[in-house]
């Protein structure tokens, strides 16, 4: 009974591992497209339907995938967070310069790179707020 | 009992404001909409209208709805017990 | 028509979210549930709306619940016998074979981050099911030995099937109580 028993139990932890191990090469595949599928979002939001929150969406998916597989917990959360205010402020000057200072008037081919810039800041900002936000909620409170 | 009152009054206020959906005179004029469809792509350079809209007519929303996202992070991290703010 | 099959399977889904028990599963509808509404985005025409509903329901909220759910930290587990008044510590913990299924369910507990929590009592087990503190209940009378956990709690099921691979020569039975709300707390284990 008593190696039947131990027997089982390493099956158990065999099984546990294998998928475990299974989930993790297939994330490991499926990097790459998420994160070109992300960027292609944010790049042609100003054409095509998406934008900066939805691709920021998908990049914090994939920001959140990869500490859910690796099991690291190496998230600079502080410089995350200054980073994002960073972007906040560029996000207040950039359309304060462009829309409201009348600069879209004078300068009419500068219109599509402002779209796509503003498109990246917005995405980027979203993806580190939502990463920072689940990150924080499911793997450090409870603690 | 309470659930009875509780689910009696949700569907009191759901006919509500079904009713309120359906008799109300209120619309934005179509003027404004259909500048915003014939006008974008020559006032904002964009294909999408959205994009347009959320990135030129109406910036003030975007700016701050990435407000409120900073803000409810401020506020997570510094109410947080596992000790955001160092 | 698609439109009304996928209002209703909605509405379906939804109900099922609030009135499943396991959580896991309820958070799986609810995933569903959001899949379906960014496909009726779509259907009507707001592509927009509808990437960002298919990322934030159904993959970032899914992943919030579920790894919240995993961070369920202390398990309380209460061990009654009311066979005696008194209960020795070293009774359970050394040598014998019942203490050994209180390891186990420690060990189990560990490999699962959780802080198992033992308490024992000489309590009768309606007592200590009507004061709700605990998790798991392993009430033991004579050779029979019962654990009694709530529905709701995902870690009774894989605990069920660790102790079918491993004490079968043990009379153990592993029992529900609750569930949804619906039934309250009303089980109580017949008493023999």
């Amino acid at each position: 009974m008593n190696t039947d028993s131990s027997e089982t139990t390493k099956l158990a932890t065999l099984e546990q591992t294998a998928s475990e191990e299974l989930i993790s090469v297939m994330t490991g595949l499926l990097y790459p497209f998420i994160a070109v599928f992300g960027i292609y979002i944010i790049y042609n939001g100003h054409d095509t339907p998406g934008g900066g929150f939805q691709g920021g969406a998908i990049m914090a998916a994939l920001f959140l995938a990869r500490f859910i597989v690796a099991h690291e917990n190496d998230l600079e959360v502080h410089f995350v967070h200054n980073l994002e205010k960073f972007l906040f402020a560029l996000l207040l000057i950039v359309p304060g310069i462009f829309i409201f200072a009348g600069l879209q008037m004078q300068f009419p081919e500068l219109k599509i790179p402002y779209l796509i810039f503003m498109n990246f800041l917005i995405g980027m900002k979203v993806a580190l707020g939502l990463t920072i936000v689940v990150y924080r909620f499911g793997f450090f409170e409870g603690r | 009992m309470r659930t009875v009152i509780v689910s009696i009054f949700v569907a009191f206020l759901f006919a509500g404001v079904v009713f309120l959906y359906t008799v109300h005179g209120d619309t934005t004029g179509v003027d404004i909409a259909s500048y915003y469809i014939y006008n974008f792509a020559a006032d904002t350079g964009a294909g999408n209208a959205v994009a347009a809209i959320y990135l030129n007519y109406r910036m003030y929303d975007t700016i701050f709805e990435a407000l409120i996202l900073l803000v409810s992070i401020i506020a997570m991290l510094h109410f947080f017990r596992a000790g955001g703010s160092k | 028509m698609v439109e009304f099959l996928l209002l209703g399977s909605m509405l379906v889904l939804a109900l099922l979210a609030l009135y499943t028990g396991p959580l896991r599963i309820a958070v799986i509808y609810f995933s569903v549930f959001s899949l379906i509404c960014s496909f009726l985005y779509l259907y009507y025409q707001a592509p927009d709306v509808a990437i960002a509903e298919a990322v934030m329901g159904s993959g970032l909220i899914t992943l919030l619940y579920l790894t919240a759910l995993k961070r369920y930290r202390v398990y309380s587990v209460c061990y009654t016998n009311t066979d005696f008044p008194t209960v020795s510590d070293r009774e359970i913990i050394e040598g014998t074979r019942k203490g050994e299924l209180v390891r186990e369910i420690e060990d189990f507990c560990f490999a699962r981050e959780l802080e198992p929590q033992l308490v024992f009592t000489p309590q009768p087990v309606s007592e200590v099911l009507q004061s709700g503190r605990h998790d798991l209940i392993i009430h033991q009378t004579g050779d029979k030995i019962t654990i009694i956990g709530n529905r709701e709690n995902y870690v009774i099921d894989e605990l069920e099937m660790l102790l079918v691979l491993r004490y079968q020569d043990l009379k153990v039975l592993v029992e529900r109580y609750g569930g949804s709300s619906e039934y309250g707390d009303d089980y109580l284990p017949e008493e023999d």
